[in-house]
């Protein structure tokens, strides 16, 4: 376990959340990392990492309101602040150790 | 989409907790629908069952990988890691090896496991009723079912039951809607759902008010009525229906699973006893109890029978019955008392065959751990330690372990189904029949213990292995030793030894199916067409009422093209056993009570015996037999045989309780009235034209003959019904033929069941034997290189290998026969007109399993004796 430090594919993955926007499903985010990152991630390791990501407190979930066009309300992710600091802070480290180079 | 829908959503509630269940459902749904629409519909299943399983599959390493870090667990795990990794791919590399194990497993652990899931659902499993260990079954000692007279001192005395309630089996037609419909129901007294102590779906049960005289006209339905008839409607409650043309209102549904007395049941209506309720001579009812706290079923016994003493006592002489005291049985051991010895019978067949499976898994992994002698050595010799030797064939063997689980789990959910026909209705928990966590965890744990007992000696005994013995020998590929060979002879001798005791059992319930279907019916099975009438009492009360619609129906039924003749009776052969009544020879002194015979009484009509093609000697009914000719009557040979033994029964006289005497003027030829396997009871029968008895005898059942196949006449036969009277439902319309071979369905069963566990076991043990020949010839390709070089015929090779399979099969004929003779008398049960120790049954499986095991060998044999010695002696 890597503590409250990002894994790899949980900072992927926070900023996939990011680019759907909050209220973003499971669904959405896979979508968009294949589309901007090209990895096909499985729907069963999204909700594991959504999982871990809930309880270091970096998103919240909660089951939407039902679609307009009908169908049956989908469970939504939202970023929280501790998430948005965390990617803020890994792009930091990411930055800083490129600048050294 | 609508069978990936049901399979996918059953795995996901049974496999995902709760809060993931639903979301899983909404994205994969959504995806499905997509991909679809994007790239087509096979894509979209590939694509929705791949994310399905992905999904299960992180859900249970999601759990799994929450152990901190850097223990001592996480060391182990990796290592554990590595060596399953090391075994799939060792594994991959010898797919012929890893997929004959794991069918072989798979077969064995699949029989053993739906049969468990039967035996799990139906004795393991407490009933689904409110503290069911209190609930009893209360009945006449004599099993019989109680009377209301006895239930009624019962309920007003007893202190050892906290609560009694009684039910009545009933039919109803339900009318008013489209197509009128014949429903199967309780009478039960108020106190019936309380006792269960399950609440309503909807709406409430009844009280006591709903008893009274006048106010009785309720009904609760069963879940599956409220679905199937009322499209799940919470609005039915408070509705009016019409059951046999009385107006009574919807008080209430139960929950789905609630079924008592049997799954059959589809509605429950208040019982009253009426005037009769004083009388002992009426055992109708069926008594359920729930024991007060601390009071045991023996002693609830003892008061009801107390009880029943008084209540005699109390009604006096001119009893018809002796009345008899009360046996009380745990409701459980009661519903599945009967099929509890089958099932446990199966069970253990279905644990030989798991254990001619495990000598084969044993035999396959000691081969391989010989084969595999020169790549151990090695890994010794590069220090590997003699435990992580051990422990990796052991992890070999406990990933065999968990394919073969999972592909027995697969075999057993259909093997289930083909089983759940060996549940009677009667017993409420049926329903619960699948596969679940209980079922998979004792898939996996027999599974487990299989392969760990059985792959342990083939792992000790390759880490046995002498490695200097085996670089002094040169060899490329080990011998397994003389031990090992030893015990793979052993095992292969045990194979085929429980083999035939498997078979014995098999070949004797064929036989037993085969006498018993060699039984003759005693009626047309062919071109005769049965189906169920039912009239209301409260329609056709009246006098003649009855007799006149049969008359009109049997106009039209035989106005129909195709139809040669038509009848009617109280009860098809065959579809129950029906009423009997005391009958009295008037040439005859009556008889003392033990030795009354009490014939079956069928009141039927004139076309019965035609339609049904029974032949009857002196002449059959006709209209003419009316009301206000000479009561006349037919009787069968077993009554002439009971009644007038060695005389002619033609014109002797018969009496009921009271009223006129009946003239025989036909014997008909014996009909079995219940089974094909019971004996033909004494028969009585009369015209519904005369018959002025209870309303219970009139006829309900229409024979028709015809050339016609069923599906044409259902139709036409259901106009010609309607056409006299619109609300009188036609159910259960089936050939002569269909209900025959359902008399003998539950023997079919056992028979398939029996039978396709023998073949198993025989295909098993010719495998094991094969198995065993052919790698001791492999093993002796120099001996056998050497021995032809020297001049030995491809004849004395054959001979040599067929000597060494003949000495298995012999030895394992000699230990199999006694423990055959030994087994089949606890089989007893199940047999008919067959004896345990049937001497044919013996030699044909002694001669079957003989010819197989010579072709087993056989084939190994001949590929010895066609070897090259030069190829042989130089590959070596």
């Amino acid at each position: 376990m890597k503590g409250e430090r990002l894994g790899e594919f949980e900072e992927i993955v926070l900023l996939g959340l990011r680019s759907v926007g909050a209220g973003g499903s499971a669904l959405d985010v896979k979508d968009s990392l294949l589309e901007i990152a090209g990895r096909n991630a499985s729907l069963g390791s999204l909700y594991n990492v959504f999982d871990r990501l809930e309880r270091k407190g970096l998103v919240t979930s909660r089951v939407g309101a039902a679609p307009a066009g009908g169908g049956r309300p989908r469970r939504c992710y939202e970023l929280t602040g501790a998430g948005t600091r965390a990617l803020e802070e890994a792009q930091d480290v990411r930055q800083r150790l490129w600048a050294r180079g | 989409m609508s069978r990936r829908r049901g399979v996918g959503d059953r795995l996901l509630d049974r496999l995902l907790p709760e809060a993931r269940r639903e979301q899983t459902r909404v994205d994969l749904d959504q995806l499905f629908s997509r991909t679809r629409d994007s790239r087509g519909s096979l894509r979209a299943q590939a694509e929705y069952w791949k994310e399905l399983a992905a999904v299960l599959i992180w859900n249970t390493a999601g759990t799994a990988k929450r152990i901190p870090a850097d223990s001592d667990w996480s060391q182990k795990l990796d290592t554990l890691g590595q060596d399953v990794r090391y075994a799939f791919r060792s594994l991959a590399g010898t797919p012929t090896f890893t997929l004959t194990a794991v069918l072989v497993l798979a077969l064995g652990i699949g029989a053993t496991s739906s049969i468990f899931g039967i035996i799990d659902a139906t004795l393991l499993q407490p009933l689904p009723f409110a503290a069911p260990e209190l609930l009893v079954a209360v009945e006449d000692e004599d099993a019989d079912t109680p009377s209301p007279a006895h239930y009624t001192a019962w309920e007003e005395g007893t202190q050892g039951l906290s609560e009694i309630a009684a039910y009545i089996s009933v039919d109803v037609n339900l009318t008013g809607v489209e197509e009128p419909l014949r429903l199967h129901g309780q009478r039960v007294t108020h106190s019936f759902f309380p006792l269960f102590g399950v609440a309503p779906l909807a709406g409430r049960t009844f009280s006591a008010n709903e008893h009274t005289p006048g106010n009785s006209d309720y009904v609760v339905l069963s879940h599956g009525l409220w679905q199937g008839r009322f499209g799940a409607d919470p609005g039915v409650v408070g509705r009016t229906l019409l059951l046999d043309g009385v107006a009574v209102v919807v008080l209430g549904v139960m929950p789905a699973g609630f079924a008592f007395p049997d799954t059959t049941s589809q509605l429950w209506m208040p019982a009253g006893f009426g005037p009769g309720a004083a009388s002992d001579n009426n055992h109708y009812l069926g008594v359920v109890g729930r024991l007060a706290d601390g009071v045991s079923a023996a002693s609830a016994q003892a008061e009801l029978d107390a009880l029943s003493a008084l209540q005699a006592a109390d009604t006096g002489a001119g009893q018809v019955r002796q009345t008899h005291g009360a046996r009380v049985t745990p409701l459980h051991t009661r519903m599945v008392g009967e099929i509890r010895y089958a099932l446990l019978l199966v069970l253990a067949a279905a644990g030989l065959v798991l254990l001619i499976a495990c000598g084969n898994v044993a035999n396959l992994l000691l081969t391989r751990a010989s084969s595999r002698t020169a790549e151990i050595a090695l890994r010794t010799a590069l220090g590997a330690s003699k435990g992580r030797i051990v422990r990796q064939l052991l992890t070999e063997a406990v990933t065999l372990a968990v394919m073969g689980g999972v592909a027995g789990l697969l075999l057993a959910t259909w093997g289930m189904t083909l089983l759940s026909v060996l549940v009677p209705d009667g017993v409420p928990v049926a329903h619960r029949i699948g596969v679940d966590a209980r079922l998979a965890a004792f898939s996996m744990l027999v599974s487990l213990a299989t392969v760990a007992l059985f792959g342990l000696a083939p792992a000790l005994s390759a880490a046995r292995t002498d490695l200097g013995a085996l670089i002094n020998a040169g060899a490329s590929r080990g011998t397994g030793g003389r031990g090992v060979h030893r015990l793979r002879g052993v095992i292969s001798v045990a194979e085929i030894a429980l083999a035939i005791v498997l078979l014995v059992v098999s070949g004797l319930t064929m036989r037993s199916f085969a006498s018993v279907i060699s039984k003759d019916p005693g009626l047309a099975t062919e071109g005769v067409v049965a189906a169920r009438l039912a009239l209301t009492d409260a329609k056709y009360d009246a006098p003649g009422a009855r007799a006149t619609f049969y008359e009109e129906v049997l106009q039209s039924v035989r106005a129909i093209p195709g139809v040669d003749d038509a009848g009617f009776v109280t009860f098809t052969p065959m579809t129950f056993r029906g009423g009997s009544t005391r009958a009295q020879a008037t040439d005859r002194p009556v008889p003392p009570p033990e030795e009354t015979v009490y014939p079956v009484l069928r009141v039927v009509g004139p076309g019965y015996y035609e339609t049904t093609g029974i032949p009857v000697r002196g002449r059959a009914f006709t209209s003419v037999d009316g009301a206000e000719g000479e009561r006349v009557a037919v009787v069968n040979e077993a009554m002439v045989d009971a009644f007038w033994p060695g005389e002619d029964a033609l014109g002797k006289e018969l009496a009921f309780w009271s009223g006129p005497t009946w003239r025989v003027v036909g014997v008909a030829g014996n009909v079995r009235q219940f089974q094909l396997e019971a004996s033909p009871e004494p028969e009585l029968t009369v015209s519904y034209l005369q018959w002025e008895g209870i309303s219970f005898f009139m006829p309900r059942d229409l024979v028709v003959r015809s050339e016609l196949d069923l599906t044409a006449l259902a139709p036409t036969l259901r106009g010609a019904v309607r056409a006299v009277d619109a609300d009188v439902p036609v159910s259960w319309i089936r050939s002569m033929g269909a209900i025959v071979d359902d008399s003998v369905a539950g023997r079919r069963v056992s028979m398939l069941l029996f039978g396709s566990l023998g073949a198993t076991s025989l295909v098993l043990a010719a495998l094991g034997i094969y198995g065993v020949i052919s790698f001791s010839v492999t093993q002796r390709r120099t001996e056998i290189g050497v021995r032809m070089a020297l001049g030995a015929q491809t004849g004395d090779v054959l001979r040599m290998v067929l000597r060494q399979g003949a000495l298995f099969v012999v030895a394992g004929i000699a230990i199999g026969v006694p423990a055959a003779i030994a087994v089949t008398r606890y089989a007893e049960t199940l047999l008919y007109e067959v004896s345990p120790l049937d001497t044919m049954t013996f030699l044909i499986v002694v001669a079957a399993l003989g010819g197989v095991s010579v072709l087993a060998v056989l084939v190994p044999g001949l590929r010895a004796s066609r070897m090259d010695p030069l190829t042989s002696l130089r590959t070596s």
